[in-house]
């Protein structure tokens, strides 16, 4: 379930993404914290990063921006494996003598004070889209309210990238809501056209939004084989 | 309850604690288990709801993949019996659908169209907390006895369990984590039914029937096949062979 205070944070980003499209930029990261309750907040983005590295994109505090360049540079730490596994990575304790899955990060981060880590996945089915990172000062884990909050703001990211990605002005509430035929379309398109799943979705998307329909109406359309997108060059 | 039917639900609720071993796929788990629910109660088709992190319920698995089943959970995202029953934690029983046209408007409509009279709706209970629902569609207006009751939500709880075993590749043990794994799992396999759908020209039914069974042919996890063809790995080819020519 999700609080009032990460409602209004949603509101907000949909506001703000109409008016400027600038994706999760627009958005202060310290206000999202300060609802999740921890320090900082950031993320790392592999859709449309240059060799599919998660590229640190959004994030303003300056321990959460090294935490993200770090993970950038060494390929290590819990945002390449949510990204990897496509599952949520949680290291509530940093400075836990067992904790070496990641022997530079985590050196790096005790030493910057950081006390737990939690990384989320931004995803879509298959369709890696990046890594939702939290940290916080203070050891410990994140409480279900946070976790509840999190997983929601994870999600809103992901409509929002994707839309930012296909050139939508609006962002798509629909992406992430229970229309199957959605990812069914996103995988006939990714045969279609001979591209992957990411690169089917943000052209299901951007065919939506240009001719002003629901992303699930043109998702019917194509798994009702009426509609091609390799008709349409 | 005749002998027969008894022994037949000691074999269920066995092959279902079997299912439940280290790496198992939960998808697959409650596709099974939403077949099993047809066969032994006295309804024509099931499927399990899990709640999202807004705590909209989601599709997570179906007796049948057929397009109209999937369109009545989606409908019922605010209004239908499984809102109520996730919303309450009671089960709904025995509601006929030209009764309660103005409990659930929308819902009543489609399920009256797709064919069918009745529903029920069983919670998925964990201690306080309610994770989802498991539907049941009948195309008779009759009646669940006490005992297909008993049983129906007996199925529910071990759907319950089977989802909170389940655990990712990594630890994030929470409840919330998982409802969104397991859902992040189904997406996999809508994305990998649409690659092989237009590279076989199948239907999505088709195309989710031969996923499976190419699955328990190599002895794979559905998920775990779903995800290699969507990585567009080769396996798609041998998949649409086996399609064309069954094996006996």
């Amino acid at each position: 379930m999700v609080t009032m205070a990460m409602e209004a944070c949603l509101a907000t980003m949909r506001n703000e993404y109409r008016a400027s499209q600038g994706g999760l930029s627009s958005l202060a990261s310290s206000t999202v914290a300060k609802v999740l309750g921890v320090t900082g907040v950031g993320a790392l983005v592999v859709l449309g990063a240059t060799e599919r590295l998660p590229t640190p994109t959004w994030g303003d505090d300056s321990v959460g921006r090294r935490l993200a360049d770090l993970q950038f540079t060494t390929g290590e730490g819990p945002a390449i494996d949510a990204i990897e596994a496509g599952v949520a990575v949680f290291a509530p304790d940093l400075a836990d003598l067992s904790e070496s899955r990641w022997p530079v990060f985590t050196t790096e981060a005790v030493a910057l004070h950081v006390g737990a880590v939690f990384a989320l996945p931004l995803q879509l089915g298959a369709i890696q889209i990046g890594a939702l990172v939290l940290h916080r000062d203070a050891a410990g884990p994140l409480c279900t309210s946070a976790l509840g909050d999190a997983v929601a703001f994870a999600d809103a990211a992901t409509s929002m990238l994707v839309s930012a990605a296909a050139g939508a002005l609006e962002m798509d509430d629909d992406l992430l809501g229970q229309q199957m035929v959605v990812f069914q379309a996103t995988g006939m398109i990714s045969v279609q056209l001979d591209v992957d799943l990411a690169e089917a979705l943000i052209r299901l998307r951007a065919h939506a939004y240009g001719s002003d329909q629901m992303t699930s109406k043109v998702a019917e359309d194509v798994v009702a084989r009426r509609l091609r997108f390799d008709d349409q060059r | 309850m005749s002998d027969g039917r008894e022994q037949r639900l000691a074999e269920v609720f066995v092959e279902l604690a079997d299912t439940l071993v280290e790496d198992f796929d939960v998808i697959d788990f409650l596709d099974t288990l939403t077949i099993r629910c047809v066969e032994l109660l006295a309804v024509d088709a099931a499927g399990v709801t899990l709640a999202d992190s807004h705590g909209r319920l989601r599709s997570a698995a179906a007796s049948m993949e057929r397009a109209r089943l999937l369109e009545l959970f989606e409908l019922q995202t605010d209004s239908g019996p499984c809102v109520d029953a996730y919303r309450s934690g009671v089960p709904v029983v025995n509601a006929n659908l030209r009764v309660n046209e103005k409990r659930w408007p929308r819902f009543s409509t489609a399920a009256r169209e797709a064919g069918f009279a009745s529903v029920h709706a069983l919670p998925l209970r964990l201690r306080g907390q309610v994770i989802g629902a498991l539907n049941l569609f009948c195309i008779n207006a009759s009646d669940l006895s006490e005992q297909d009751q008993r049983v129906g939500q007996a199925l529910a709880d071990v759907a319950t369990i089977g989802i909170l075993q389940h655990r990712g590749t990594q630890q994030a043990e929470n409840v919330t984590q998982q409802l969104q794994t397991a859902l992040n799992s189904r997406l996999i396999i809508e994305q990998a039914k649409g690659i092989l759908a237009e590279r076989g020209d199948l239907t999505m039914d088709d195309a989710f029937e031969a996923i499976r069974a190419h699955a328990r042919r190599t002895h794979q996890r559905l998920s775990d096949l779903a995800r290699a063809i969507t990585d567009h790995s080769s396996q798609t080819d041998q998949i649409l062979t086996n399609v064309a020519e069954p094996k006996p």
